[in-house]
């Protein structure tokens, strides 16, 4: 199950919610990621057919989605970020009338509904009233409900939301576990970068509507060059000089490794340590030969990955700038 | 370490269109039912009826309460003013439904509590982003909530009736009672369905236009209550009774179901009547369809 959108446009009267934006939503997780009014919301309303699009096409699985939302909505599950719960309806009311609302009979709505409410943990709640959940409780009942219909995708608008961390761990474990074990195309739309981490594949950054950065987790934490970190001590530690702690000794090594290497940037860390940045194409080994010339021994040498929030940060200041 | 999920695909032919409304329907009729509060309003609701049953059950000498038969002695001693308390009219079943006191004043209790909380309830539990984002569109959802908050106002407004009058039918001593009133009772009751059905929607709208479900019971209050007294002010302090059919959404349809019925009835402008809940329904449909647009449900 595919969603593309091409160039799509949303406004709100003369206020621009989304920019010409153009994502393609394959299987796996993406996160769609913003601040708040970032557009994120517009653009999960937008897909469901709640929100007509000013300009673009949307597509789902190949399908026009325009034109076809009852289609869409067959095949999504939608779990608003908004509290929302049926007025005196209990756990199992609530998920087994919306599954009926998407079409399935109702033998089946009420045996799905009470499979679903087990897979999130609310089976012995299932005949409470909702209005008596805890916050944790109805953000399970919440996906319970998205889950009903059986959707290829799922559109969870900012699920761990108001969950102590005790509950929100169990809820990205549950959005974890959907994603990989059972094969759910999942948009997770947050601005809790750690969620993002602990769940996604892929991100999509948003800022004022518009895409500032997208791509795999692993591509967008790597960035363009490549940051090590770098510890090394004197080949001779058992005489006792120790490079950590001299500081001359400390500078030659600095002058050395960026003399040897025009093309790289180092800086000292203290304590031994360097951050070393290396272009894209030059291999790692270079890096003990470097400082072998230097007297000197590598005792470790990691890829420094940028966290997702300096990715998010950078692209949401860089769009700041660009304004 | 986490545990594997038990989950199974789901493997069924999906119902279409009008079926998935039924659900949501039953629902809406049944949430009266759902507290002890509800059920006792709903008995409560039910007292008029029940006292005209007593008096049946007094008539037709099946509760030794007084002279004995005392249907043929009635049938042949009231004027035809009084048909309302005479059980060989069809007006006798349709009292309960259709008088200002108690009938209007138990509607009020029900409806106020049913008909037009609907959608004002679910607007503030937001509620409206579940249901619109399933297999059902904006108006669907409206005719749903409608539906069921029909069929328990009719529950009250045409079923006693129709209880009543099988109950008489079975209680007579032949079945003149039934070939006498049977048309006039079924065309009455048919008028009272139509007029229930243009209350309900009347309410169901207001309840979309408002923001929260105490205002929509305190509008819907004001409406039927407010109105009917202004009617009666107004048409006393003019000197025109048949403005009290004009003004009053009670009198109105009362009016409507007298008149298709075929009843006796005097001072009253039946054109006002549906003109007043014309009315009423436009100007309330079209304000609820600003209101039910998806945008607004969603902000």
């Amino acid at each position: 199950m595919t969603v593309q959108l091409e160039n799509v446009t949303v406004r709100y009267g003369d206020h621009l919610a989304v920019d010409d934006l153009t994502v393609n939503i394959g299987p796996g997780s993406i996160a769609l990621l913003g601040r708040n009014g970032a557009g994120k919301t517009s653009i999960l309303k937008a897909l469901l057919g709640l929100v007509r699009p000013t300009a673009g096409k949307m597509r789902f699985s190949g399908l026009p989605a325009n034109a076809t939302p009852a289609m869409v909505r067959a095949h999504v599950g939608y779990m608003p970020e908004r509290d929302a719960h049926l007025p005196q309806a209990t756990g199992f009311d609530m998920v087994s009338l919306l599954g009926m609302l998407s079409g399935l009979p109702r033998r089946d709505a009420w045996r799905r509904a009470h499979e679903v409410l087990y897979l999130v943990g609310l089976e012995e709640q299932r005949y409470r009233p909702v209005s008596g959940y805890s916050a944790g409780m109805r953000q399970k009942a919440k996906l319970a409900a998205a889950l009903v219909h059986d959707p290829a995708v799922l559109f969870l608008d900012e699920p761990t939301n108001g969950l102590d961390p005790g509950a929100r761990r169990e809820m990205l474990e549950l959005v974890r576990q959907l994603s990989q074990e059972l094969g759910k195309s999942v948009v997770f739309s947050t601005h809790i970068l750690q969620d993002v981490e602990a769940v996604c594949d892929s991100a999509v950054v948003l800022e004022r509507g518009r895409v500032v950065a997208q791509g795999n987790i692993r591509e967008l934490t790597a960035g363009s060059e490549r940051e090590f970190r770098l510890r090394v001590e004197p080949a001779d530690a058992a005489a006792g000089s120790s490079i950590a702690g001299d500081s001359r000794a400390s500078d030659s090594m600095h002058s050395m490794l960026t003399k040897l290497q025009a093309s790289w940037r180092a800086e000292p860390l203290g304590d031994g340590k360097y951050a070393v940045w290396l272009p894209p194409e030059t291999d790692t080994s270079s890096v003990f030969a470097a400082v072998r010339a230097a007297g000197a021994t590598v005792r470790s040498l990691a890829l420094k990955r940028r966290s997702l929030e300096e990715v998010f940060l950078s692209a949401v200041r860089g769009e700041d700038a660009g304004k | 370490m986490s545990q594997a999920l038990h989950y199974r695909g789901l493997d069924c032919q999906r119902v279409g269109g009008l079926r998935r409304l039924w659900p949501l329907a039953r629902q809406e009729m049944m949430v009266l039912f759902r507290t002890k509060l509800g059920v006792s309003l709903y008995f409560v609701c039910l007292f008029p009826s029940l006292g005209r049953l007593v008096m049946l059950l007094i008539m037709f000498g099946v509760l030794d309460f007084g002279p004995r038969n005392l249907v043929n002695r009635l049938n042949q001693n009231l004027p035809p003013s009084m048909d309302r308390i005479n059980p060989e009219r069809a007006e006798f079943y349709f009292e309960g439904s259709l008088s200002t006191m108690p009938g209007m004043i138990f509607f009020l209790l029900l409806t106020s509590m049913v008909v037009a909380r609907c959608i004002a309830r679910d607007r503030a539990t937001n509620a409206l982003e579940l249901y619109w984002t399933r297999g059902i569109s904006p108006w669907g959802y409206v005719l749903a909530k409608w539906l069921g908050g029909f069929l328990i106002t009719a529950s009250l407004t045409v079923g006693m009736p129709i209880v009543l009058w099988v109950t008489a039918c079975f209680l007579a001593e032949d079945w003149s009672l039934l070939i006498n009133t049977a048309p006039q009772f079924v065309t009455g009751l048919l008028a009272i369905a139509l007029v229930t059905g243009i209350w309900t929607a009347i309410g169901t709208l207001l309840s979309a236009v408002c923001s929260s479900a105490n205002l929509a019971m305190v509008a819907w209050s004001m409406l039927l209550v407010g109105s009917s007294a202004v009617g009666l002010v107004l048409s006393r302090a003019l000197g025109e009774p048949s403005l009290r059919s004009c003004m009053s959404f009670w009198d109105a349809g009362r009016v409507i179901v007298r008149s298709i019925a075929g009843l006796n009835q005097r001072d009253a402008s039946v054109p006002g009547a549906f003109l007043m809940l014309g009315t009423l329904f436009v100007v309330l449909f079209l304000l609820a369809k600003k209101r039910m647009r998806v945008v607004e449900a969603m902000q």
